[in-house]
């Protein structure tokens, strides 16, 4: 598992030796953070194993808006962190999230809606 | 400076999850119990008792008997605990617009689980039976497939 993961963040070069990839120091620089998502509940959007930039400084000046693939904290499970799908936004910024493949998904419907300050940030697209 | 490079590509785990082993739900765990219930209920009411006097044949009766009883309370309590697991993990609020009976059909469901491990009732059996088809129905409905019910008795 490990293995996979690093042969998905560095590369050897010609000469043998072993880098980060470009993309990865990029992605880095840009203050975004990787993340590895595990399960099937955000089927077809990301598959379990695949590695997913958040922009954790996506909610600083902004509420999420519906739509939006969220890192969130779970709302009563410790050090559990969640990738769902925001359904709804209430008025008081807390978040209904949602899988996207609902027939294999814990989430709001079962947890009920997750506060503003759980939600740790937002998915800007997977590493390629 | 390395520490901090590998924590940086460390990529924690973001769950995507189900709590349950992802999907797998099937009513048909539950009505195998109730098939059960039922067989061990009719064998029960068709069992002939020795005449009096007849140590041996009372004590093949009674080992025979115990049994049957054993096996009713266990299956149907089993027959519970599926429907139970069916009932508050697979079918979620938005169901309840495709499944308005929802509570009430599980409900009466447990309860027909519980009158037959207490009684030796025919009846009950085969409401319980009756109750785990309409259960079957609606959960494959839900789920946009077409599966046939069948009994395996």
């Amino acid at each position: 598992m490990l293995r996979s993961l690093l042969g998905r963040v560095v590369e050897t070069t010609r000469r043998g030796r072993t880098l980060v990839r470009p993309r990865v120091v990029w992605g880095l620089a840009r203050g975004l953070r990787l993340y590895r998502v595990t399960g099937e509940s955000m089927l077809p959007s990301y598959v379990d194993g695949e590695l997913v930039w958040v922009d954790r400084r996506a909610y600083r000046g902004a509420r999420p808006v519906a739509g939006d693939v969220v890192l969130a904290r779970h709302p009563y499970r410790v050090d559990v962190l969640l990738l769902k799908r925001v359904a709804l936004v209430a008025a008081d910024g807390s978040c209904e999230l949602r899988g996207d493949n609902p027939q294999a998904s814990t989430d709001s419907r079962s947890f009920g809606r997750v506060p503003l300050e759980r939600i740790l940030g937002r998915v800007s697209g997977s590493l390629d | 400076m390395l520490k901090k490079i590998a924590s940086l590509i460390s990529a924690p785990a973001a769950e995507a999850h189900c709590d349950g082993p992802c999907g797998v739900y099937d009513p048909a765990s539950a009505r195998i119990a109730a098939e059960a219930v039922l067989s061990m209920t009719k064998k029960i009411l068709a069992l002939e008792v020795p005449a009096a006097g007849d140590a041996k044949a009372m004590a093949a009766y009674l080992n025979t008997l115990t049994r049957y009883v054993a096996i009713k309370e266990e299956q149907a309590h089993l027959a519970k605990s599926e429907l139970l697991v069916l009932w508050t993990d697979f079918f979620k609020p938005d169901h309840l617009k495709a499944f308005p009976e929802l509570h009430d059909t599980f409900w009466k469901a447990a309860k027909l689980c519980s009158a037959c491990k207490v009684e030796v009732s025919l009846e009950h059996a085969q409401e319980l039976m009756d109750a785990i088809k309409t259960i079957h129905t609606k959960f494959w409905s839900i789920k946009g497939r077409d599966v046939a019910y069948y009994t395996a008795s």
